[in-house]
């Protein structure tokens, strides 16, 4: 398979010429980032993973795997999907990659007999809970889609099984590995930004968010589109915006408060139950706001993550920092002038004309975060994932920060069903 | 001269809604940067005075509250004031501040305005109270035309007071004061900028100069020069550049010989005291 993307190695050697190193390891996880070779060569060292769930993600997070594994002596023992075509499509990725795991239906088939180190878990939000709670019960570490589970209660169930086993959760928030968000976060928490007053987050698309069903048989329908359904998934809102609140509660550091919202099903109307339209609002106990929405019939907006301060803006998506201060734009014919002078030239000065104004709210393009963005941040949290396994642990804060963005989703799908704002019940805070 | 003699210094701040560049050399470096500090604190403070678009400015709660009730105003904004209704008597009332409603709506596309136009002064000026009041509700007093002239005489204060002999102030290319020369050459040699540049090139000591076009260098087209007794656009392209020693009259001038008709051109220049005045059409 071609790299399309720099492994953690090309990365971070990149970084050390760029001169971000610095930056990138202050960041609390980070120690699994530093360039220290993958230990454990042998061939009793190998990490064995599992992948639950074979579908667009799970095969997703099959192919970035691959393309480190042997460098960071890890295989996959075996695959578990109860849906027999994706199945075979993701043993035909490990085929191609010289692997050959055995293939389970149920998962706990994965737990009694494969046994594998650690598992990733891509199934339907709806199974997640169960499968990682039970991985936890045998001694499994578990990596976990976004976002953790259906209901806040399974939520904070995965949560108490993590800490009670001992083992490790790291939920699918790619984000928290991504160069471009660690680079920007130290930036905004070294205060770069100024006093943050609003986040404003949102994802846009314009299709229908559906899948093909195999033979157009709707016997399918709920297997293949569980997302659209509110008994598998809360829609937009944990597909999608779990990874923004995810990142808005990064930059500032802290969990919301409250949470308002409302959504309507608007524009697709064809027998789904989830909103394709959705619009909440955050606060924060220093008063700060993340204004959130998602909406899927318009898609000029595509996904950000603006992150406001008074003294400047960050632009994740799109790796950009805008600063507000009048970032002095030189005037045609002044910096000729200049240069002229230096060079002891004296010509004529071709300065004048009907006023020109500099367009800064315009022009301002801002500047890049870090230069050098090529990567698979999906890619670097795995390969992340491979050295906590090997460590036996992850970052604590990791983990509390999968489960706050997870529990303040289905905080915000409370909040649009029930018309008010709501507060994190007690029993759910960690 | 070796340029490391020429000790240059050149700073910009955002300005009137342009960008004001400062280029000073020569031998009082040490006064350099104290002398572009005082200039950025004198200019907020005019435009805190002078700014028709900040909420927060004395001329915006004038134009507000002047049509109700007479209201005191600072030294500052009285001299601007008594300056302009000199102006408009010298440029037989083609320069007039107190069309600014006028001169918005035209900018807005709005051509129809002919019935809002009140000739004469439009002003009730009390000078032992120093206090402004408008003769009718269409009043909108209007610095555009003005304010960075008088905003480079408070500059060229300044650069007085620092003793600097060479400097090269921009706002923007369209209002220019300068002292001394420049470091290669007896004097700063000014010209247009793109396509003009090959017109003419002026010869600036201790001048001023403004340009003033009924095109902005922005390629719409764009309305923005009006002649205040008709109330319509110019549409002819014009570019007036004129050359004088003081700013205010540089920047008055080359805006209301855009606006008035060629034929009274000769009686507005006999009343100034300027150096060179040139006219550009269909450039
Ligand atoms: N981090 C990201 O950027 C990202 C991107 C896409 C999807 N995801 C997450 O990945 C998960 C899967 O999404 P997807 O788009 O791949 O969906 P998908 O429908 O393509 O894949 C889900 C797979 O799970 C299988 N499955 C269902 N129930 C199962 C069970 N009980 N046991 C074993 N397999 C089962 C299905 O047959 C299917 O193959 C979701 O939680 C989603 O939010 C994350």
């Amino acid at each position: 398979m071609n790299k399309i993307y720099q492994s953690r190695r090309d990365f971070l050697r990149n970084l050390a010429i760029t001169g971000s190193v610095a930056t990138l390891a202050a960041s609390p996880w980070l120690g699994a980032f530093s360039n220290t070779p993958f230990k454990g060569k042998g061939p009793n060292d190998k990490v064995r993973l599992s992948v639950i769930g074979t579908g667009i993600r799970g095969r997703q997070l099959l192919r970035l795997l691959f393309t480190f594994a042997s460098e960071a002596n890890v295989t996959v023992s075996s695959l578990c999907d109860n849906f027999a075509p994706h199945l075979e499509e993701a043993l035909e990725i490990c085929h191609l990659n010289g692997v050959k795991p055995k293939t389970y239906t149920d998962y706990r088939d994965v737990i009694e007999k494969d046994k594998p180190d650690a598992v990733l878990i891509a199934t339907p939000l709806h199974e997640h809970a169960r499968a990682t709670i039970d991985c936890f019960s045998a001694g499994i570490h578990v990596f976990c889609e976004k976002s953790m589970a259906r209901t806040l209660d399974d939520t904070r169930a995965m949560y108490d099984a993590h800490i009670a086993s001992n083992r490790i959760l790291v939920v699918g928030h790619q984000r928290l590995f991504n160069p471009v968000y660690l680079e920007g976060m130290q930036r905004i928490h070294n205060g770069e930004l100024g006093t943050i007053g609003q986040i404003r987050a949102y994802w846009h698309r314009n299709n229908d968010w559906r899948r093909p069903l195999p033979n157009n048989d709707m016997k399918f329908e709920r297997q293949i589109n569980w997302r659209l359904y509110k008994e598998y998934s809360a829609g937009l809102l944990t597909e999608l915006m779990s990874h923004q609140i995810q990142v808005a509660n990064w930059a500032l550091q802290q969990s919301p408060v409250s949470v308002m919202g409302t959504a309507s099903i608007r524009f697709w109307r064809d027998g789904r139950e989830v909103h394709d339209n959705v619009a909440l609002i955050y606060s924060y106990a220093d008063g700060t706001k993340c204004i959130y929405d998602s909406m899927i019939s318009n898609k000029k907006y595509g996904l950000e993550e603006q992150i406001m301060g008074h003294l400047g803006t960050i632009e994740f998506e799109t790796n950009r920092q805008y600063s507000e201060k009048d970032e002095s734009i030189k005037a045609p014919g002044i910096q000729q002038m200049i240069s002229d002078i230096e060079n002891k030239v004296f010509d004529k000065l071709p300065i004048g004309g009907a006023s020109w104004v500099p367009e800064i709210a315009v022009g301002d393009q801002g500047k890049k975060i870090i230069e050098n963005d090529q990567f698979s941040d999906t890619a670097l949290q795995l390969e992340a994932l491979v050295n906590f396994i090997r460590k036996g642990s992850a970052p604590e804060k990791l983990t509390k920060e999968g489960y706050n963005a997870s529990i303040w989703t289905l905080l915000g799908e409370n909040a649009i069903d029930t018309g008010q704002e709501l507060k994190m019940p007690e029993k759910y805070i960690i | 001269m070796k340029s490391s003699d020429i000790n240059l210094f050149h700073r910009s701040i955002g300005a009137m809604n342009s960008q004001l560049d400062i280029v000073l050399w020569g031998s009082q470096t040490s006064n350099f940067e104290a002398a572009f500090q005082t200039i950025s604190e004198q200019t907020t403070h005019y435009e805190m005075v002078l700014s028709r678009y900040n909420s927060q400015s004395e001329l915006y709660r004038l134009n507000q509250n002047a049509y109700k009730q007479s209201i005191e105003v600072s030294n500052l904004l009285w001299t601007a004031i008594n300056r302009a209704a000199t102006y408009y008597e010298n440029t037989v009332e083609y320069f007039d501040i107190a069309q600014g409603r006028l001169y918005h709506k035209i900018k807005q596309g709005d051509e129809d305005s002919e019935d809002k136009i009140k000739h004469g002064w439009q002003l009730e000026l009390n000078s032992t109270e120093k206090s402004v009041r408008f003769a009718n509700p269409h009043v909108l007093l209007d610095f555009g035309g003005m304010g960075k002239g008088i905003l480079l005489e408070g500059i060229d204060n300044i650069l007085e007071k620092f003793q600097i002999q060479n400097s090269f102030i921009s706002f923007g290319g369209s209002s220019v004061l300068t002292r001394g020369k420049h470091p290669h050459g007896s004097f700063w040699p000014f010209s247009l900028s793109g396509k003009q540049s090959s017109l003419k090139t002026w010869e600036l000591n201790k001048h001023s100069i403004s340009v003033s076009s009924t095109r902005t260098n922005n390629s719409r087209k764009n309305k923005h020069i009006v002649n205040p007794l008709t109330g319509k656009s110019i549409e002819e392209e014009i570019t007036v550049v004129v050359k004088a020693s003081n700013p205010v009259d540089a920047e008055v001038l080359s805006t209301s010989l855009l606006a008035a008709p060629k034929n009274m051109h000769r009686i507005i220049l006999s009343n100034f005291d300027i150096n060179e005045v040139d006219i550009f059409e269909n450039q």
